[in-house]
């Protein structure tokens, strides 16, 4: 089914390119984000059920000038009229604004620098994407009640189970950008879900996380139903789950963990932003070696269909597919349309906002290590002392240094190549991450793509983005 | 007029029990700074306004409150409205909670100081704010990489259906500080949030400062040790994560579902408390903390309220919906909290083999399990031998209610986001994983 494009973009469009219009009178570069995301949050628990719109809905608009200097931008959400006159009133409004930042920068006692000018090609154009069922043509009544059955079963099935989360999101999309040369237009819808159950046995409690998404619709309840046998196990499995011993080991990463490894590796280190400001190690390994060479990696929102794709970024720039690592070697960076500028390289698609109320910075969209040619199997026999690490918690990057951290809620020991049986819980992953990718040293054939959750950079700046790969060997500080 | 607008559409729906409204009106100036560059200043003027539309309605002896949250957009029409609130109302009769009640009007709020922030326009304070952080720079060997520096002058009006109209305006204040050095181990960079309602410049340059030193500890530090199990320090905002596990705990919606067992009257710091007992009290207003606020989402007026004494606790707390299940008085939904002070200078703490942590990369508390753990990107070492030195790449992990009864706390304070309380944990033994070459 098409996602139908917002309405109320379609309403304003001709309005807004009017003020595009007359603003560029007044500065040599005008764009125009609007967006127009809506979506529902379900959320049904032992003894409460949630029902709410949800946090990544928005409806406002941005606006960048270029002075002749430096960029300044304003968002706003609260566009009184679209009537000639209201916009024209809106215009002289806005301008002053720039025109006061702009007098109030130069008084301040910091270095002003001289930013190139943003120079676009003709592009235009409108694109809708597909899913199974659109989410918001299903009632409240079909999706509670089938979330509440998922919820039921679980119950049914489990003597430990003390409370489980069953939630289930879906967002349509929603973006218009505008400026002198482009009219972009673009609707796409995503869902993601989750079931949470905690269970109790004595005075052991343990949570599990099991996630789903993609750019579906409601269909993507079915997956979340037949995932509730194996999720319900894995929780039984964690009561049992011991503290592991820290030290190095043989690791085995699973579809989900190398994603995390992906992401917080070289995604959020070849952020070309972070390069402008020096904060990047990776900047100075272009074109040599980061890993080893049976390692691939590629980010783009047209590298893979998930949570992290869209026809075009937030500056008005088409997705891409950026081989970011081939064979071992640092290929390129992902960037946003200003710090190419700045860099003198091209923008790769990368540039996103929060929303349209925050900065654009350079951001990952699926991110991900391409297959190789082995098989979990041969992998596992290979470890004699180790873990597969299963079911990321949370990340955090460390561009400048290098470092890794991760938390993983489980891992399964191996010893003498088979699993034992013995599950270790929680996990915190560390390393350097010039050693973890050079130790790569068996990659498998099938790459997975989760896009639930959501990514900072640092500690702010939330969006969505998918990341993913294939089994990998590696070796890792686990504590 | 919006709000109006809202309220008339609301009472021309038949069916509709009960409403509640929050509108947010937010006035925000950024600036971002690349070294003392400044890369881009930015504005904004928006409008945020939610409302919960609640529909009541009984199923055999049970009396059930369905509710539905949603946004209204200032650019919605009447008719876009209208449609909205009437679909969440049919929605509504599908979402099963039991009954609770709304905030009644009439309750005093507290009186919230009025911020530094108002003597001038938000523009104007961005200029001093700037020049405090980059006057701390000292020419030496570290220096500020980057930084972004927000403030927004937020005003919340909370209305429902039965007469409550209350408000109250605050500051939000962010900066992100980093700040880099170069050593023997070569270029680093630290990483620090930092979040504030109040000009307080001499606080700001002591963080900033402190940022610096530290970075350069790192870019001198070695690779940490493999220490397998040692007494652990913890400072800053990790202080403050680590007791998050006692407010999910005390909880009424973590004990309304069963995730809690924590029970008023018993300890929650477990059986026999051979360190500090814990002191922990909710508090709706704190200097210089952006979570002040004199009511909670609801609108329920927030007082100071002690939860924790002695290890033992005192009531639960939340949102009047969940304390209303538990048929214990309603506290409110709190976002500032006070841990009381321990019994040791942070010198006592300092005593013996111990690893002080200082700066994690994401320290995580699992308030759920009482898990905890992080990689530290600095932190110092006191060997046995008494010498102390910083060290960079380790790791600890543990588990809250593996440590609780022997930790102590410093007298010594800080302050953070929401947060007062001692500056430094001591943590008995815990696991510890280092970076050094074996």
């Amino acid at each position: 089914m098409k996602v139908s494009p917002s309405t109320y973009l379609s309403k304003i469009k001709k309005p807004l390119q009017h003020l595009v219009q007359i603003l560029s009178r007044d500065f040599s570069y005008v764009s125009l984000l609007s967006t127009d995301s809506i979506g529902m949050r379900f959320s049904v628990r032992k003894r409460a059920i949630d029902v709410r719109q949800s946090d990544w809905c928005e409806r406002g608009s941005v606006i960048r000038v270029f002075d002749g200097h430096r960029y300044f931008e304003y968002s706003f959400n609260n566009l009184k009229g679209d009537s000639r006159e209201d916009i024209e009133s809106l215009a002289v409004e806005i301008s002053r604004r720039f025109q006061r930042d702009a007098a109030k920068v130069k008084e301040l006692p910091f270095t002003l620098p001289e930013l190139p000018f943003i120079s676009e090609e003709p592009l235009s154009g409108s694109w809708q994407g597909e899913v199974g069922i659109l989410a918001d043509t299903v009632s409240t009544e079909e999706t509670t009640r089938r979330l509440s059955r998922i919820k039921d079963r679980a119950f049914d099935g489990s003597e430990h189970l003390v409370e489980i989360e069953v939630r289930f999101e879906h967002m349509r999309v929603s973006k218009l950008f505008l400026s002198a040369k482009k009219d972009l237009e673009q609707s796409y819808s995503w869902a993601q879900g989750y079931l949470i159950p905690v269970l109790r046995k004595d005075d052991v409690i343990r949570e599990m996380f099991a996630m789903y998404s993609g750019l579906k619709g409601a269909e993507l309840i079915d997956e979340m139903e037949a995932g509730l046998p194996e999720t319900m196990n894995i929780a039984e499995e964690l009561l049992a789950a011991e503290r592991i011993e820290p030290g190095e080991y043989d690791v085995i990463l699973s579809p989900g963990i190398a994603g995390l490894l992906a992401h917080e590796s070289f995604g959020h280190g070849v952020e070309m932003d972070m390069f402008i400001k020096g904060r990047a190690k990776a900047a100075e390994y272009l074109g040599k070696a980061v890993a080893s060479p049976i390692v691939s990696l590629r980010d783009g929102a047209r590298a893979a269909e998930q949570t992290g794709s869209y026809w075009f970024d937030d500056e008005g720039v088409p997705g891409g597919n950026t081989l970011v690592i081939e064979k071992g070697i640092f290929n390129t960076g992902i960037s946003d349309l200003l710090s190419a500028l700045r860099l003198g390289t091209l923008p790769t698609g990368n540039g996103k906002r929060e929303s349209f109320e925050r900065k654009t910075y350079a951001r990952m969209t699926n991110t991900f290590f391409t297959e190789g040619e082995d098989s979990l199997e041969d992998m596992i026999a290979s470890v004699k002392r180790g873990y597969l690490l299963e079911e990321f918690l949370s990340g955090m990057e460390d561009p400048k240094n290098w470092g890794i951290q991760g938390q993983i809620l489980y891992a399964r020991e191996i010893r003498e190549g088979k699993l034992t049986g013995k599950v270790v819980s929680p996990v915190f992953m560390f390393g350097y991450v010039p050693d973890v990718l050079g130790s790569v040293s068996m990659v498998s054939r099938e790459v997975q793509h989760f896009g639930s959750g959501m990514c900072g950079k640092g500690y702010k700046e939330f969006v969505k983005n998918s990341s993913g790969g294939p089994y990998i060997k590696t070796v890792m500080r686990l504590g | 007029m919006m709000i109006k607008r809202l309220k008339e559409i609301l009472g021309g729906i038949e069916g509709i029990s009960a409403w509640r409204i929050i509108d947010r009106q937010i006035q925000g100036q950024e600036l971002f700074f690349i070294r003392r560059e400044v890369d881009m200043q930015r504005s904004k003027d928006v409008r945020h306004t939610s409302v919960a539309v609640y529909r009541d309605f009984q199923e055999g002896s049970n009396r059930y409150r369905g509710s539905v949250l949603v946004q209204i957009h200032p650019t919605y029409t009447s008719e876009e409205i209208r449609a909205l609130i009437q679909q969440s109302l049919d929605s509504a009769q599908y979402v099963r909670n039991e009954h609770y009640p709304l905030v009644e009007p009439g309750s005093e709020a507290l009186e919230i100081p009025e911020s530094s922030f108002t003597a001038q326009s938000l523009e104007q304070w961005l200029a001093p704010l700037a020049e405090t952080i980059y006057d701390q720079e000292d020419g030496e060997d570290a220096r500020i990489n980057s930084t972004e520096l927000f403030l927004d002058g937020v005003d919340t009006r909370i209305r429902n259906s039965l007469g409550l109209d209350i408000g109250y305006h605050a500051y939000e204040g962010y900066l992100e500080l980093i700040v880099e050095s170069s050593g023997s181990a070569g270029e680093v960079e630290l990483h620090r949030s930092l979040r504030f309602s109040e000009f307080e410049p001499e606080a700001l340059a002591a963080e900033v400062r402190k940022q610096l030193r530290y970075c350069r500890d790192r870019a001198a530090a070695r690779p940490a040790p493999h220490l397998k199990r040692c007494p652990v320090l913890i400072s800053g905002d990790p202080v403050s994560d680590f007791f998050q596990y006692y407010l999910t705990q005390s909880a009424a919606e973590s004990v309304y579902s069963g995730i809690s067992k924590a029970k008023v009257g018993e300890s929650i710091q477990g059986e026999e408390i051979a360190g500090d007992a814990i002191n922990l009290t909710l508090e709706p207003y704190l200097k210089n903390s952006p979570s002040s606020a004199p009511i909670d989402g609801d609108g329920l007026a927030l007082r100071s309220t002690q939860i924790v004494e002695a290890g033992m606790l005192k009531r639960y707390w939340g949102p009047l919906r969940f304390c209303h299940y538990l048929e214990v008085p309603p506290t409110g939904a709190f976002r500032n909290f006070t841990v009381a002070p321990g019994s040791k200078a942070r010198e006592e703490l300092r005593r013996g083999a111990h690893l002080e942590v200082v700066a994690f990369s994401d320290f995580i508390t699992e308030p759920l399990t009482g898990d905890f753990g992080g990689e530290f990107r600095l932190a110092y070492y006191s060997d046995p031998d008494g010498q102390r030195y910083p060290v960079t790449g380790g790791s600890v992990s543990g588990n809250i209610k593996d440590v609780q009864a022997h930790m102590y706390l410093s007298r010594e304070t800080q302050s953070t986001t929401g947060f007062q309380g001692p500056l430094v944990i001591r943590l008995p033994e815990i696991s510890v994983a280092g970076s050094a070459a074996t």
